[in-house]
């Protein structure tokens, strides 16, 4: 075979063989750009699925913070119900003023003309009443907290005065009873005592009522010409 | 020089290449990267907080309710002076006493973080009515301490007139009473 007489003009063939080229060219870009598109595809979908993904750990996130909040805000009312509970139990005092009285009218003899009782109460009422420095610098104890009683009156006999003392001796509610005065004077023109005794009653112990609903329900009687004082034996009181 | 024509082909090929995996894979890496960074930093705060316990925590709100609940006698959140006034009312009204006089002063500090509005009461009638106020006064809900009571005897009230023989009326008998009415302040609890 011969070779072939190529007739064509040397810018014919130029200008081809540039067309073939940038043809191929051409189609190379393109089918490179289609390739690295094609690898871009799953690079994307990850990207979407991670920030899905993220999205749901911030949702989470936000969630257990709430939670987190919730937590903190219930467990400081729990603080602040159990700060109100003790110090209502703190503030309380074992033994009602009305207890007391209650009781005192129950043992105290009929036949006693009350003049003026004066029942205080001896309790820390500043916070830093507990905090007094004593001597050389050391915090002295608190002082026991307790009731003072002082009743003054009038009685027939000295025997009626003993008898108060005494009921008022053995009463375990009452401690530390004196009388500092007893003597001799005019009442609706007879002769009669006119005394005082003083007591103290801890509160530094819890009391037990025996039978706390007759000791609620007892009131003392009043009727004219009555001392005050209710008949004994109304109520019974044990620390 | 001329190149051979396979090297303009994978030139343009390459061209390709970096124009379109910059525009594309540039900002999606980008993006990548930070939302990687985002989830790192969520699950670290995430494993910091922990598993908050709310059904723990309700448990403990319920166990002090029911604590605070069990005390009989309530110390107010705030002064709440009208509380402390209503009780004294409802104590003289339940003791059918008309004659009595009430005055608050300025709150003090108490004890175990508290505070107090000191009130003074004075009431004239039986001793039967003295002591039922202080009863009312003891049981009412708010926690109000007796600090001191005093009764004294006034006498009998005697008719005027010639006839001193009727029947004696009562013995009048003054009752005063100096009270703490004991208030938490508000946010008070340490």
């Amino acid at each position: 075979m011969t070779p072939g007489v190529d007739f064509r003009p040397q810018s014919y063939i130029r200008q081809t063989a540039r067309r073939q080229r940038a043809r191929r060219m051409s189609i190379a870009a393109g089918l490179a750009a289609l390739a690295t598109a094609a690898g871009w595809v799953p690079l994307r979908a990850e990207v979407d699925r991670l920030d899905r993904s993220a999205d749901q750990v911030s949702q989470q996130l936000a969630e257990t913070r709430a939670k987190a909040d919730q937590v903190e805000s219930l467990r400081t009312q729990a603080r602040s119900l159990q700060q109100r509970a003790q110090t209502q139990r703190q503030l309380a005092l074992p033994l009602d003023a009305s207890r007391l009285l209650a009781t005192l009218t129950g043992i105290a003899p009929s036949s006693i003309k009350l003049e003026q009782l004066e029942l205080i109460t001896h309790a820390p009422k500043t916070a830093e009443a507990d905090k007094k420095p004593g001597a050389k610098g050391q915090t002295a104890p608190a002082p026991r907290p307790h009731y003072t009683l002082r009743i003054d009156g009038v009685a027939p006999d000295d025997r009626t005065i003993i008898e108060l003392v005494a009921a008022l001796s053995k009463h375990p509610m009452f401690e530390d009873v004196r009388a500092p005065s007893n003597q001799f004077t005019g009442y609706d023109g007879l002769l009669a005592r006119r005394f005082s005794i003083e007591a103290t009653a801890p509160l530094d112990r819890p009391v037990h009522f025996d039978t706390p609903a007759q000791a609620d329900a007892q009131t003392p009687s009043a009727q004219p010409g009555d001392t005050g004082f209710a008949q004994p034996g109304a109520q019974r009181a044990t620390p | 020089m001329r190149l051979p024509e396979r090297a303009y082909t994978a030139l343009a090929a390459c061209a390709a290449i970096a124009f379109v995996g910059g525009a594309l894979y540039g900002p999606t890496l980008w993006e990548r990267g930070r939302v990687l960074s985002r989830t790192l930093q969520d699950r670290a705060a995430l494993a910091d907080l922990g598993q908050p316990n709310l059904n723990a925590a309700y448990a403990q709100v319920d166990s002090a309710q029911k604590d605070f609940d069990q005390t009989e006698r309530k110390v107010t959140l705030g002064p709440s002076p009208e509380s402390a006034l209503s009780a004294l009312a409802d104590a003289a009204s339940a003791a059918d006493l008309l004659d009595y006089s009430v005055a608050t002063k300025a709150a003090t500090d108490a004890p175990f973080g508290a505070r107090a509005i000191p009130v003074e009461v004075q009431a004239v009638g039986g001793f039967k009515q003295g002591f039922q106020v202080l009863r009312e006064i003891e049981n009412a809900p708010r926690l109000i301490r007796v600090d001191r009571l005093t009764m004294t005897d006034l006498g009998q009230d005697r008719p005027s007139g010639e006839d001193q023989t009727d029947e004696l009326s009562p013995p009048r008998v003054e009752t005063r009473l100096e009270l703490s009415a004991f208030y938490q302040p508000d946010g008070g609890a340490p």
